[in-house]
C-alpha cells in the first residue's frame, strides 16, 4: 500500500494543473492550521463540498457549493465568516 | 430636549388636481367665470369662458383676492379641507363642519326630504375653488350631501389650517379608575422587529389573495408570541396584526404569489422617533384589509355564505371616524373617560350610519347598561341606539380598549366588581402627541437613553420605558428574545446570535460599543471576553467566494497580483486575475464545465483535451488513474463515498462534462457502489407458463392449483413450488394441458446505449402453434432433460 507523503493527501490532495491556468469565479475555505483543514475534511458532511488543497490551510471549494459548505460548517457548530473577493 | 413635528394623523398627502374644464357644462363655466372674472363674463360664448377663466385660477393673485372676498363660513370650509392636507372624505368633512357649526346637523325626519340646505361645499366645487363635488356613494344619512373634496395647491397656499376641534365628554368620570393597564411603545418595536427579522430569515414566502400569510407562515411566525388566551384584551392573531400591520407600512410588499420583505424601509421605519413610528401605525392601521379589531386576521375576499369579515370600505371609514374623535380628546383635559359615555357621545355625534358594521363575534363583548334590553325598546332615537351600542359601540370598545393599548396610545382603566364593571381610558402621552399633532408635541430627551442591563450570564435585560427604535433594532440583531411580556424583557447573547449580527454586517467593535453605551451597569469583563472570543473564531474560519486562483503560472505570476497560497497558487481579485491571465496569454477557466468527456459500461473514462482542473479535481474525488486511464471502479466510489461524496453526486459531477448520457448499467452501479443497495434474485424457479391469458386466469381462480403455487411472475407465469412440481405436472395432464411446447422468452427494453443486436431466441424456445392450451414447466432440471 503506498503511504501518502502528506497528511491531507488522503482526504484532500493537493491541486493538480496540466499547465499554467486561472479559475475565475473560485471559493475557498480558509483555516487557522493543517490540523483544522484535516478535521474539516475528514468530516463527511463538510469534505464532499471540498475539492483539492491549495495549501495546508486553503481549500478549493466545488463550484456552486459555497453556500451548502457554508451550512454545513453551521449545522456542524462552526462560525464561519463568509466574505467575498479578497480583502485589500 | 428636542420635539418632534408629526402631521395631523388623518392628514391626506397633498394631491395635484385641476378642475375639468373641458368637462364643464356652458351653464356651469359662465357661473364660475362670472365669479373669477366678473360681469364682463356675461356676453362670452362657453370656449371664451374657460379660455379666460383658466387663466384667473392660475393667476396667484387672483386666487389670492378670491379667497379673501369669500363670506366668513366657505372661507372656514377651505381651512378644515387645508387642515386635513386638502383632501378629506365627504363623512368627516359633514362632521367637522357641523361640530365648528358651519352648517346644521340633519335631524333624522329631515333624512327622507330633498329640500335645499344652505351648502358651502357645494357652493365652493360650483366655483372651483374645491375639485371634487361628487357624492362618495356610501354617503347616505347624516353625510348626505356632502362630497369629498380637494383643495387645489394654489388656494391651499393662501389658506391657514383650521384650528383643532375639542371634545366634551357629556358626563365627566366621576372617580379615577381602580385599576389600569398600559402597554410601552417600544414592546410594539420590538415584536415588528422580531417579526421583521423572522420574515427576513425566510427570504420570501407564499401569500394568499391579498397578501394573507397562509397558515404554516402564522404558526411559524407564531413561535415567537406565544398566545395568551386568558387575556381577552389581548389583540386577537396577533401574528396576523403584526404582519398586516408590516404590510401596510410597506415594510412587507407582495404580489399575487409571493410576499417578500424590504429591509431597508424596516431600518428606516425602527430608526424614526418612536412618537412618529406610532404616528404611522395608527395610520397603517387605518389602511389594515386583513386584520380587523375585536376579530384577527381575515381573509381578503367575501364569501356568500358566512361572513368572513367587516366590510373592509365600512371598517376604514369606522376607524376614520374614531381617529377623528380621538384627535379631539387629544385637545382636551387628558382626564380619564368613561368607555360608555364615550360610545354614547360618538354616536350622538356621528348618528347610526356613520358606523355600522354589522358583527357579532368580537373577541370582547362588554356589556353595555344602554344596550341592555334591546329588543323591547320601542321604536325610535334610544332603540336605534342601543343597537348601535351592541355592534359599532362593541367594535370601537375593542379598537380603543384592545388594539390602541396594545400599540401603546391608549392607556386602559376599570373599575367596579363583575355586576357593576365600568371601563374607562385616556390618551398616553405618545397618544396624546400622536392624535394630537402638529399642535401637541411631547419633549423629550436629546441622546440615547441607558435602557440595559447586561448579566455577566450574558442575559440583557431590555427596559422598554426608556428604549428607542434603534436600540430595540440593535439588541434584535445582535441577541436572542427570550421573554415577550412586562415591561422589562429579556434577551440572551449567545455565540449564534453574535455570529448572525457579525455575518449581517456589524463589527465587534460596534456591538460592544452599543452594549457598553446602552448598559446602566456596564459591560462585565466575561461578557466582553465572550464576545471576543467569538469574533475571534468566527476569523478563524473563512470561506471566500468570488475570487480567482491561478495555478502553475509562469514567472510573470505578479500580472495577476495576488497572494501567493503554497508554494504553486496565487489567490487573487476576479477582476485582475481576468485581465491578467490575457495579459499572460492563460485561458480563463470559468466554472461552466465543458462537455467533452466519454466514459463506458465498464466505467473507463476518457476526459477532454485539456482536462480542466476543477474537472480533474473532481475526477480525483471518485476515478483512479492507472496507467495513465482514469477509471470508475467500485473502490474508487467507496472512497469517495468515505469522504462524504455519494453515489448522486459522483453521477452529477460525471455528467456535467460528458458528451453523452452516462450509460444506465454504470450509473446504477454507481449508485449501488455509493450506498444505494440495488437488491435482485438470481437463483432456480420452478416455471409454470402458460401462453393463453384465458387459461391463465382459469389456472389463477382454481382452488385445485393453489395450494401448489407460491405466485405469479408476470402475465402468463406462476411460480410453482419445487417439491410440488410432480403434483402440478400430474394435474395439468388431468386437466387435458399439452406438456411440451417450450417456455416463451420476450427480449428486454432497449437501454439508452445498446451494446450490440438483441439476439434471437433460440429456435428450441420458440414458439409452436398447436390446437391444444400451451403450458410449460420449466426449471434447471427440464433444461438438462433437453
Amino acid at each position: 500500500m503506498k503511504v501518502p507523503s502528506h497528511p491531507l493527501d488522503l482526504f484532500l490532495p493537493l491541486l493538480e494543473s496540466e499547465g499554467p491556468a486561472v479559475l475565475t469565479n473560485a471559493a475557498l475555505l480558509e483555516v487557522q492550521d493543517l490540523a483544522q483543514l484535516l478535521e474539516l475534511s475528514r468530516d463527511p458532511r463538510i469534505g464532499r463540498h471540498l475539492l483539492a488543497r491549495l495549501s495546508d490551510t486553503v481549500a478549493l471549494v466545488d463550484p456552486g457549493a459555497e453556500e451548502l459548505l457554508v451550512k454545513a460548517l453551521r449545522v456542524a457548530g462552526h462560525t464561519p465568516r463568509t466574505v467575498k473577493g479578497v480583502e485589500p | 430636549m428636542t420635539r418632534t413635528v408629526l402631521p395631523f394623523i388623518l392628514a391626506n398627502k397633498p394631491e395635484r388636481v385641476e378642475p375639468g374644464f373641458e368637462h364643464l357644462r356652458s351653464d356651469s363655466a359662465k357661473r364660475a367665470a362670472r365669479f373669477w372674472i366678473g360681469k364682463e363674463a356675461t356676453p362670452l360664448r362657453k370656449a371664451e369662458c374657460i379660455e379666460r377663466l383658466n387663466r384667473a385660477w392660475r393667476d396667484p393673485k387672483r386666487v389670492a383676492e378670491v379667497v379673501a372676498a369669500l363670506r366668513p363660513e366657505e372661507r372656514a370650509v377651505l381651512a378644515v379641507v387645508r387642515r386635513f392636507g386638502g383632501s378629506i372624505s365627504g363623512g368627516i368633512l359633514r362632521r367637522e363642519l357641523v361640530a365648528r357649526g358651519i352648517v346644521k346637523d340633519l335631524k333624522r325626519e329631515d333624512l327622507g326630504s330633498y329640500h335645499r340646505e344652505a351648502d358651502p361645499v357645494h357652493d365652493l366645487c360650483e366655483r372651483l375653488l374645491l375639485i371634487g363635488g361628487y357624492r362618495d356613494s356610501s354617503s347616505y344619512g347624516y353625510s348626505r350631501g356632502t362630497p369629498s373634496v380637494t383643495l387645489p395647491a394654489q388656494v391651499a397656499a393662501v389658506v391657514e389650517p383650521a384650528s383643532s376641534l375639542v371634545w366634551k365628554a357629556s358626563a365627566p368620570l366621576e372617580k379615577a379608575p381602580e385599576s389600569t393597564r398600559s402597554r410601552a411603545l417600544a414592546q410594539m418595536m420590538v415584536d415588528l422587529e422580531q417579526t421583521t427579522r423572522a420574515l427576513q430569515a425566510q427570504g420570501g414566502w407564499k401569500v394568499n389573495q391579498g397578501g394573507v400569510l397562509p397558515a404554516a407562515g402564522r404558526n411559524r411566525l407564531g413561535k415567537l408570541l406565544p398566545p395568551q388566551a386568558s387575556d381577552p384584551f389581548e389583540p386577537p392573531d396577533r401574528v396576523a396584526f403584526d404582519y398586516s400591520l408590516l404590510c401596510a407600512l410597506g415594510v412587507v410588499e407582495f404580489d399575487g404569489v409571493e410576499g417578500w420583505l424590504e429591509p431597508e424601509r424596516a431600518e428606516r421605519l425602527f430608526h424614526r422617533p418612536h412618537e412618529l413610528q406610532a404616528s404611522e401605525w395608527i395610520r397603517a392601521w387605518m389602511a389594515l384589509r386583513i386584520w380587523q379589531d375585536g376579530i384577527g386576521g381575515v381573509p381578503d375576499r367575501d364569501n356568500r355564505e358566512t361572513s368572513t369579515r367587516i366590510d373592509p370600505s365600512a371598517m376604514h371609514k369606522a376607524r376614520e371616524l374614531l381617529v377623528w374623535a380621538l384627535t379631539r380628546i387629544a385637545h382636551s383635559r387628558n382626564d380619564w373617560i368613561d368607555l360608555e359615555t364615550f360610545l354614547l357621545d360618538l354616536f350622538a355625534v356621528i348618528g347610526e350610519h356613520g358606523l355600522s358594521l354589522y358583527w357579532h363575534r368580537y373577541t370582547w363583548q362588554p356589556r353595555f347598561a344602554t344596550a341592555a334590553g334591546k329588543d323591547k325598546l320601542p321604536g325610535g332615537f334610544e332603540r336605534s341606539r342601543a343597537y348601535w351600542m351592541d355592534d359599532g359601540g362593541i367594535w370601537a370598545a375593542n379598537a380603543l380598549l384592545s388594539t390602541f393599548v396594545h400599540l401603546g396610545v391608549v392607556e386602559r382603566g376599570h373599575s367596579g366588581g363583575a355586576r357593576s364593571e365600568r371601563w374607562s381610558f385616556r390618551l398616553t402621552d405618545v397618544g396624546k402627541a400622536v392624535f394630537g399633532a402638529p399642535e401637541v408635541q411631547i419633549e423629550k430627551t436629546v441622546g440615547s437613553e441607558k435602557c440595559l442591563t447586561i448579566q455577566p450570564s450574558h442575559e440583557i435585560l431590555l427596559y422598554l420605558d426608556a428604549a428607542d427604535g434603534g436600540a430595540v433594532m440593535m439588541l434584535g440583531r445582535i441577541a436572542s428574545r427570550e421573554s415577550t411580556t412586562g415591561i422589562v424583557q429579556s434577551f440572551t447573547l449567545t455565540r449564534g446570535s453574535v455570529y448572525g449580527a457579525l455575518e449581517g454586517g456589524l463589527t465587534p467593535a460596534e456591538i460592544e460599543s452599543f452594549l457598553t453605551a446602552r448598559s446602566r451597569t456596564g459591560l462585565p469583563a466575561n461578557v466582553a471576553h465572550s464576545l471576543a472570543e467569538w469574533s475571534r473564531k468566527r476569523d478563524a474560519l473563512v470561506v471566500r467566494g468570488g475570487v480567482a486562483v491561478g495555478a502553475n503560472l509562469p514567472d510573470e505570476q505578479d500580472a495577476l497580483r495576488g497572494r501567493a497560497v503554497g508554494t504553486r497558487f496565487v489567490v487573487a481579485s476576479a477582476r485582475v486575475a481576468s485581465k491578467g491571465g490575457k495579459d499572460l496569454g492563460i485561458a480563463l477557466e470559468s466554472d461552466t464545465p465543458v462537455r467533452n468527456w466519454s466514459v463506458d459500461e465498464h466505467g473507463a473514462v476518457s476526459p477532454g483535451e485539456p482536462m480542466s482542473v476543477i474537472g480533474r479535481a473532481r475526477l480525483r474525488r471518485f476515478a483512479s488513474l492507472s496507467g495513465g486511464s482514469w477509471r470508475i471502479t467500485s473502490e474508487s466510489v467507496r472512497a469517495a463515498r468515505e469522504l462524504g461524496i455519494p453515489g448522486d453526486q459522483v453521477l452529477a459531477w460525471l455528467s456535467a462534462y460528458l458528451s453523452h448520457e452516462v450509460p444506465s448499467v454504470l450509473a446504477i452501479a454507481i449508485k449501488n457502489w455509493g450506498g444505494a443497495h440495488g437488491k435482485a434474485f438470481l437463483g432456480n424457479v420452478v416455471l409454470l407458463q402458460v401462453s393463453e391469458p384465458k387459461a391463465f386466469d382459469a389456472l389463477q381462480r382454481s382452488d385445485r392449483l393453489r395450494p401448489f403455487l407460491m405466485g405469479t411472475l408476470a402475465p402468463g407465469c406462476f411460480i410453482v413450488a419445487a417439491d410440488m412440481r410432480d403434483q402440478v405436472r400430474k394435474l395439468l395432464g388431468e386437466l387435458g394441458f399439452a406438456l411440451d411446447p417450450p417456455c416463451k422468452l420476450e427480449s428486454g427494453t432497449p437501454s439508452a446505449t445498446p451494446t450490440g443486436p438483441t439476439p434471437k431466441p433460440k429456435a428450441s424456445l420458440r414458439r409452436k402453434k398447436t390446437a391444444r392450451s400451451r403450458f410449460a414447466v420449466i426449471d434447471e432440471e427440464d433444461e438438462q432433460e433437453r
